[in-house]
């Protein structure tokens, strides 16, 4: 296997950040943005990706593959894709092992898939499938959960290990997910993170959630919390060192509080090599 | 197939979607938290979302409904027309069609034109100097590629001036039905969105040549506002201004 791309620390592209990353040129190693945010005809948002793109490199995260679906691949969807790949050159392209609809209806959110055989086979498939179409290897990310389906056979970890391997794909490790999953399943976060190889971790995500006690909701609009920290220094110390960003979708604060949060992360993973 | 998952897949697209209560017997509780709250977290974010998006689209109609109304309104919207888009942002195209009283169908379609006009595609316009290459014999033949973020409408309400005085936060004037619809341009000069009232005879013309007319039907059909000796001045200056407003791509001869 090639030997893996390393970017450094990066941050969720954000409109509300467009004017200062242009004024600033702050010292991000690199941008990821929300594919589906880019696939319009023309106007701000594509002006300001070109013009960021001159600066950083970039990777494309989308939301709504729906790689886990029982409805038809959406090619429509995939060749816009491919056609925003091959204008700003991503370093990567990844979306979610999940689900997001069926029958031609999108429920704009990332579902959990029940962990079995089945659909191990099902996704696996699919992923090889776009990989062909996209000519390239793709990052599929964990997603968080609430829900655990009686008909599952196994653990999640075992789930997308047994999926990256037959669709020889990579993985977006996002760990503020595992952790919130570990507290909504009571599971052991250290036994997920120790079970994916480190050569098809990619990409980490970090983000904050929001906790109602007895379960968490996975809600991008706070800080990173120190217990997530925790896990990211250990995931860094077990697989090695991994291109890491922060994701802020809700309550997004100055660029420069990003900053921090982000140098932050830069510090701990320096700390733990 | 993998028939498991498509049952399972559909009965929880049920739930989100009309709560159905079949999928519940899929999900497992736990001491801490039951099936019925687990589901519940979906299905709370299923609605939200989809009001967000709506939100996002209709600020005007949210102000002038009132957050509760607004609200009542994306659910019942919701509940007709699910999702089938990749990008949300193009959820709430069926919005304007959805309500049934006339001004506020209005105000919902400026408001998605007005997105519209936003995400258009870009490029270069026809500058005025580019005129002097054509000969004046051949004028009469000048057919017009306009640029894609023009969007013509025309309102039966003071539509355009309810939503200015709503999205600067401040009280609207009071509704009330035009004297005859009144006829508006939208578009997008390089990142700038841009809106225009227009005369009668401007508006016709704008149409005339956004369904491809040539520059001698545009001077045909203006001789209905205009005396024929002044026709082909006055459409020699609608042209002018439309091509330094960058409502012109590119002119082509017949
Ligand atoms: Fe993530």
């Amino acid at each position: 296997m090639s030997k893996k791309p390393y970017l450094g620390f990066g941050l969720g592209l954000r409109t509300e950040h467009y004017d200062a990353i242009l004024k600033q040129k702050p010292a991000v190693d690199w941008f990821e943005i929300l594919t589906e945010n880019y696939l319009v005809p023309g106007g701000k948002p594509l002006y300001f990706l070109d013009k960021i793109r001159e600066n950083y490199p970039l990777v494309m995260h989308g939301v709504s593959m729906s790689i886990g679906s029982t409805d038809p691949l959406d090619w429509e969807y995939l060749k816009e894709v491919k056609a925003l790949a091959d204008q700003i050159q991503p370093a990567w392209i990844s979306d979610h092992l999940c689900w997001t609809g069926i029958h031609g209806k999108n429920m704009h959110d990332l579902l959990p898939l029940p962990y079995t055989e089945e659909t191990v086979k099902h996704v696996a498939n699919r992923i090889r499938q776009v990989q062909d179409f996209l000519e390239r290897k793709i990052l599929i990310e964990n997603v968080s959960s609430y829900v655990t389906y009686h008909q599952s056979q196994m653990t999640e970890w075992e789930f997308i290990k047994e999926i990256i391997e037959q669709a020889d794909c990579h993985i977006l490790l996002d760990v503020n997910n595992i952790y919130v999953s570990a507290i909504n399943h009571e599971f052991n976060a250290l036994d997920y993170i120790k079970a994916i190889p480190s050569e098809r971790i990619y990409q980490i995500h970090l983000a904050g959630h929001s906790n109602n006690g007895d379960y968490i909701v996975d809600t991008h609009d706070h800080e990173v919390v120190d217990e997530v920290w925790n896990l990211y220094k250990k995931t860094i110390e077990y697989h090695g060192k991994i291109s890491t960003m922060i994701e802020r979708d809700d309550n997004i604060p100055p660029l420069k509080t990003l900053l921090k949060e982000l140098n932050y992360a830069r510090k701990l993973a320096t700390a733990a090599k | 197939m993998p028939e498991n998952l498509l049952q399972l897949q559909n009965n929880f697209q049920e739930y989100l979607m009309q709560e159905k209560q079949d999928i519940k017997q899929s999900i497992m509780s736990t001491e801490k938290v039951s099936a019925e709250m687990r589901l519940a977290i979906y299905g709370e974010a299923y609605r939200s979302r989809l009001h967000e998006a709506l939100e996002a689209s209709y600020p005007a109609l949210k102000k002038y409904l009132g957050e509760e109304e607004f609200e009542k309104l994306c659910y019942r919207y919701i509940d007709a027309n699910p999702s089938v888009y990749r990008s949300i942002r193009w959820y709430g195209d069926q919005l304007a069609q959805f309500l049934k009283d006339p001004f506020l169908s209005e105000l919902a379609t400026l408001e998605w034109t007005l997105a519209l006009v936003f995400d258009a595609k870009g490029g270069s316009v026809f500058q005025l100097q580019a005129m002097s290459a054509l000969s004046p014999d051949s004028w009469a033949d000048m057919k017009f590629i306009m640029h894609s973020s023009v969007y013509r409408l025309n309102f039966s309400w003071n539509t355009m001036q309810i939503w200015q005085k709503l999205m600067e936060e401040v009280s609207p004037p009071t509704l009330k039905k035009n004297a005859r619809s009144e006829g508006w341009i939208l578009w997008r000069q390089e990142l700038t969105s841009r809106y225009a009232s227009l005369p009668q005879d401007e508006a016709w013309g704008l149409d005339a040549l956004l369904n491809g007319a040539t520059f001698g039907e545009l001077c045909e059909g203006l001789c209905e506002w205009v005396a024929e000796e002044e026709v082909a001045l006055r459409a020699a200056s609608l042209l002018k201004g439309w091509i330094t407003a960058g409502l012109i791509v590119d002119v082509t001869i017949k």
